[in-house]
């Protein structure tokens, strides 16, 4: 079976919630929603984006961890012995992103070498103005993580997946997303600009991250 | 609505998602879980794919409502 996120004990079965048809598994103090398939699924976009879907119209209706696209058990008893394994952690991360949303903020990196190096007349020319990007940079990450503080009750720094541009993912409480999105944009205008996603199930949560 | 019809599902949007569903959620060790390698596979993918759209979209097209 393939599955696709832990909730409480008491969450219930998503009925027509969710377009494909999930088993809620009560396993010890949890629920564990799983899709019954004979096959672990196909590594395809399609099938990635399916999932996802379906992840997200599930913590629509439930708080949930998410779990890793690809996570399978051959059987009942297997999905017992990971829970009892996990048991502990995941009710305590479950309670931690219970009625909050990840969001992820894109800010632009400085520029690299070869956008202005032509224009530059010396390479100390070059160096100065990019450490003063990177400073720039800096005081602009600091300033944004003070300025979500009052909003999160995580922050944590992502892996970047595009060259240009650092992340950082918050959880936020579900009513205020909007607040922190409106304030994220209102900073950004007078900044070099950011970006805003989500809100997300806590896809980056389900580990505390210890900041 | 499908996440995938989404019109707040943009570009930033597609790359965020697949990135947390393939290196974030809770994370299982031992052999219950698929190899990541053929998922890796799949970000590669999708970031080839990505790269064509991204250098035609207009400056300033990627900040969201």
């Amino acid at each position: 079976m393939l599955l696709y996120a832990v909730a409480a004990a008491d969450a219930d079965g998503t009925g027509d919630a969710v377009e494909t048809p999930l088993e809620a598994l009560r396993c010890r103090g949890l629920t564990v929603f799983a899709e019954p398939r004979t096959q672990p699924p196909e590594r395809s976009m399609r099938e990635l984006i399916r999932f996802g879907q379906v992840l997200h119209q599930l913590w629509s209706y439930v708080s949930v961890l998410p779990m890793r696209f690809g996570t399978v058990v051959s059987d009942r008893d297997e999905l017992d012995e990971l829970v009892a394994e996990h048991e502990s952690e995941w009710t305590d991360r479950l309670a931690a992103v219970t009625g909050r949303s990840e969001c992820i903020v894109h800010l632009p990196l400085p520029e690299r070498v070869s956008e202005h190096v032509r224009d530059e007349q010396t390479g100390s020319d070059y160096l100065r103005r990019r450490a003063t990007e990177v400073k720039r940079h800096d005081a602009e990450t600091a300033e944004l993580r003070a300025l979500l503080a009052p909003y999160a009750s995580e922050i944590t720094p992502l892996q970047p997946v595009r060259p240009q541009e650092s992340r950082l993912s918050v959880l936020v409480p579900d009513e205020q997303v909007e607040a922190a999105r409106t304030a994220i944009q209102d900073w950004a205008v007078s900044r070099s600009g950011a970006t805003v996603t989500g809100p997300w199930p806590p896809f980056s949560f389900c580990q505390e991250v210890g900041e | 609505m499908t996440l995938e019809h989404s019109p707040a599902l943009d570009e930033t949007s597609l790359v965020d998602l697949v990135d947390r569903l393939i290196d974030g959620g809770v994370v299982v060790g031992g052999d219950i879980v698929l190899s990541l390698a053929g998922v890796d596979l799949v970000y590669l993918g999708l970031r080839l794919v990505l790269a064509p759209a991204h250098k035609v979209s207009p400056p300033g097209s990627g900040r969201e409502s």
